[in-house]
């Protein structure tokens, strides 16, 4: 059984940021800790983030989102972006995933009633999340970065909060 | 016995950070954790995290400092504030503080030309204030997020 912890106290962020920081070649290949812990103070100081854990009292994955894009100092708050989610590999592949999706679009409607717009940035080359973000949102821009090329989805909050209450 | 070394691979860092995080209730800063997170940014940046190390290789102890302070919003670079000092309960009470400090000078002697001083916050203990007024001078006592502390200056013989 996997529950969903939102991060609010020392002890949930901190294992949050153990955790991101373990499985940061996991989440992009190569990742510079440094550039690791600036997506946490990120996600920590301008939005909100989740810890999985499992029966064990087990970190297994974390999801988040920041209000505004990092680019423009979060100015943006009608736009929620994702920051990388990781789950161990045992728990890929079945609803887990979805189910964290589901706890960030609550999260995102109840952090802010102005965010209309999710973008959803995902590594180029990882087959499973290009492959669902394109279920509902469309690919509107690509980066390259250091780390590789990066595929950033956008769709509304409705639509995105619409695909995932089917799973529900 | 604990070798004391400058994190300076990314799996150092890593492992570093780490023990930090795992310790996050028992580092006694006066920071927010996202405070602690955004000065591990900056520590690194200015190669100043140290990590002690036992013999089986695992992280036990750690020093995070910055070229700069924090009451004077970084300006002057020839001070260094200590942000985080952690040691593993089980290694208390030895050589190991003195270690670290010594770690610490030969570091900052080796790789920050012109630095002058160290400053650090502890919390406002009797014991604490036995232990560190024998080598540097309590500034002022600042109320903080966390509670009280003490802000400490220290200027090392040469």
């Amino acid at each position: 059984m996997v529950t969903f912890e939102i991060c609010s106290s020392i002890g949930q962020w901190s294992r949050f940021s153990e955790f991101y920081l373990e499985h940061r070649n996991g989440i992009i290949p190569g990742y510079q800790v440094k550039h690791a812990l600036t997506d946490i103070k990120n996600v920590m100081r301008k939005g909100r983030a989740a810890i999985l854990v499992n029966g064990k009292n087990e970190v297994i994955g974390i999801g988040g989102f920041t209000l505004g894009m990092e680019e423009n100092g979060f100015e943006n708050k009608e736009i929620a972006v994702l920051i990388n989610s990781y789950f161990k590999e045992e728990y890929r592949g079945n609803r887990t995933f979805i189910r964290g999706l589901q706890v960030l679009a609550e999260q995102i409607k109840d952090a802010s009633s102005e965010a209309v717009e999710v973008r959803l940035p995902t590594f180029a080359h990882n087959g499973y999340t290009n492959r669902l973000y394109g279920k509902f949102a469309g690919r509107i821009e690509t980066k390259n970065t250091p780390y590789g090329e990066f595929h950033i989805y956008s769709a509304s909050f409705e639509a995105f909060s619409q695909f995932c209450s089917r799973f529900k | 016995m604990i070798v004391w070394s400058i994190a300076s691979t990314e799996e150092e860092q890593a492992d570093g950070a780490m023990f930090l995080c795992r310790n996050a209730e028992r580092l006694g800063t006066p920071f927010k954790w996202s405070t602690v997170i955004h000065l591990l940014i900056y520590t690194l940046e200015d190669n100043g995290l140290l990590i002690g190390k036992d013999e089986s290789g695992a992280v036990v102890s750690a020093v995070a400092y910055t070229a700069g302070a924090e009451d004077d919003r970084y300006k002057d670079r020839a001070r260094i504030q200590v942000h985080l000092l952690y040691i593993e309960d089980r290694w208390r009470g030895g050589a190991v503080l003195l270690a670290g400090y010594r770690a610490l000078l030969k570091h900052l002697r080796q790789s920050q030309a012109g630095w002058r001083e160290i400053v650090f916050y502890a919390g406002p203990t009797e014991e604490n204030r036995r232990r560190f007024r024998k080598r540097a001078e309590l500034l002022k006592t600042v109320q903080r997020p966390s509670g009280e502390m003490d802000f400490y200056l220290f200027v090392p013989l040469r």
